[in-house]
């Protein structure tokens, strides 16, 4: 799977979410920190998420902007931390979900590839 | 700052006897190694929070990772301390609940992360994982059951004296005739897991000391006389 720079749109985020559901965050948290692995890919839907590196916030995850993917499925790490802020509203790629996807000839797999 | 760890093969974990894989065959094995994501974690950085959503399961490979509870008063008590092959996350992922405790890394920690699709699809193919998690569900059960009583029907000195021997036996490490508790806890940590303060706990530890039950050298404890804190902490009822 190559880099995904682009933003999704409205559409396709309505897709992704009916698809793989989403997760609200009552308390911040560091869903990955800078150097590892992510444990899922992240795309922000409500609220919001930060990059951070070495403790310092180095730019905001703007909605319908995907983080992590590509290195989850290279075990590759991040150069950024990604961390979450109260009550961010996310959807969350997990490795099996996009081993899956890359089987099918789906609409998701399309947005995704 | 965490890292990615050197990638791990289950085959040849370190913990692969005492984790919910461990009777898994090569070929299956091989298939949960695709499917995990490994780093190493530093002290401090935290697996997940109370009331976060939970969405995968954290296997230890090896480190320490205390899991705390958060109280209305905000005051962090410990509930369970983690070393390698043990399983983090497990409750909420199949309760379907928020996280009610909160896993904070004590040391460097390697870490596999499975997540929730995953672990369901395993179990659904290999009914030893279910097994294992059902033996260490029931572990925790026990354990919780005993700490539980142990608050009503123990006073203070007995609940520390038997903690350090729950210590000894997860994090003992014999040299000569004292066994030294691998784990640096501070007094309040301490504190917080027997259900009381520490200044009572800096006054028993002194007791302990001068009864040569315990002897201290910085912040690591030594346990000399095994036998007396079994006396001490009156396991017998």
């Amino acid at each position: 799977m190559k880099r995904i720079t682009r933003k999704l749109s409205d559409q396709e985020l309505a897709e992704l979410e009916r698809h793989f559901g989403s997760f609200e965050f009552h308390n911040a948290f560091d869903l990955v920190y800078e150097d590892q692995i992510p444990n899922t890919g992240v795309i922000v839907l409500a609220g919001e998420a930060v990059l951070t590196r070495k403790k310092r916030i180095f730019d905001r995850i703007e909605r319908g902007t995907l983080y992590g993917i590509y290195e989850l499925l290279n075990n590759e790490p991040v150069r950024h931390g990604c961390k979450v802020r109260d009550n961010a509203k996310v959807i969350l790629l997990k490795k099996t979900d996009l081993k899956d996807l890359s089987n099918e000839d789906s609409l998701l797999s399309k947005i995704l590839s | 700052m965490a890292h990615p760890a050197k990638h791990l093969n289950c085959e040849n974990c370190e913990s692969r006897g005492k984790g919910i894989f461990c009777d898994l065959e090569e070929h299956p094995l091989r298939e949960v190694g695709q499917h995990k994501v490994t780093n190493t974690y530093k002290k401090g950085q935290i697996l997940f929070y109370q009331g976060n959503p939970p969405f995968g399961l954290y296997c230890i490979n090896n480190g320490k990772i205390k899991v705390t509870k958060t109280g209305t008063d905000g005051k962090e008590s410990i509930v369970r301390l983690a070393g390698g092959g043990d399983v983090l996350g497990h409750r909420s992922l199949f309760s379907n609940e928020n996280y009610t405790a909160t896993a904070t890394v004590m040391e460097d920690t390697t870490v596999c992360f499975l997540d929730k699709k995953y672990i369901f699809q395993a179990i659904e193919n290999e009914p030893s994982i279910a097994l294992n998690i059902i033996r260490k569900l029931s572990r925790e059960m026990g354990s919780a059951e005993s700490k539980n009583a142990a608050m009503f029907q123990k006073n203070v000195r007995e609940r520390l004296a038997e903690l350090f021997l729950s210590l000894m036996k997860s994090y003992g490490v014999k040299e000569g005739k004292r066994t030294r508790l691998d784990i640096k806890l501070t007094r309040e940590e301490i504190a917080s897991m027997i259900g009381t303060a520490s200044e009572t706990v800096i006054r028993f530890i002194t007791e302990f000391r001068d009864e040569g039950l315990i002897e201290q050298e910085g912040k690591t404890i030594y346990v000399i006389n095994e036998e007396k804190l079994l006396e001490f902490a009156n396991l017998n009822y």
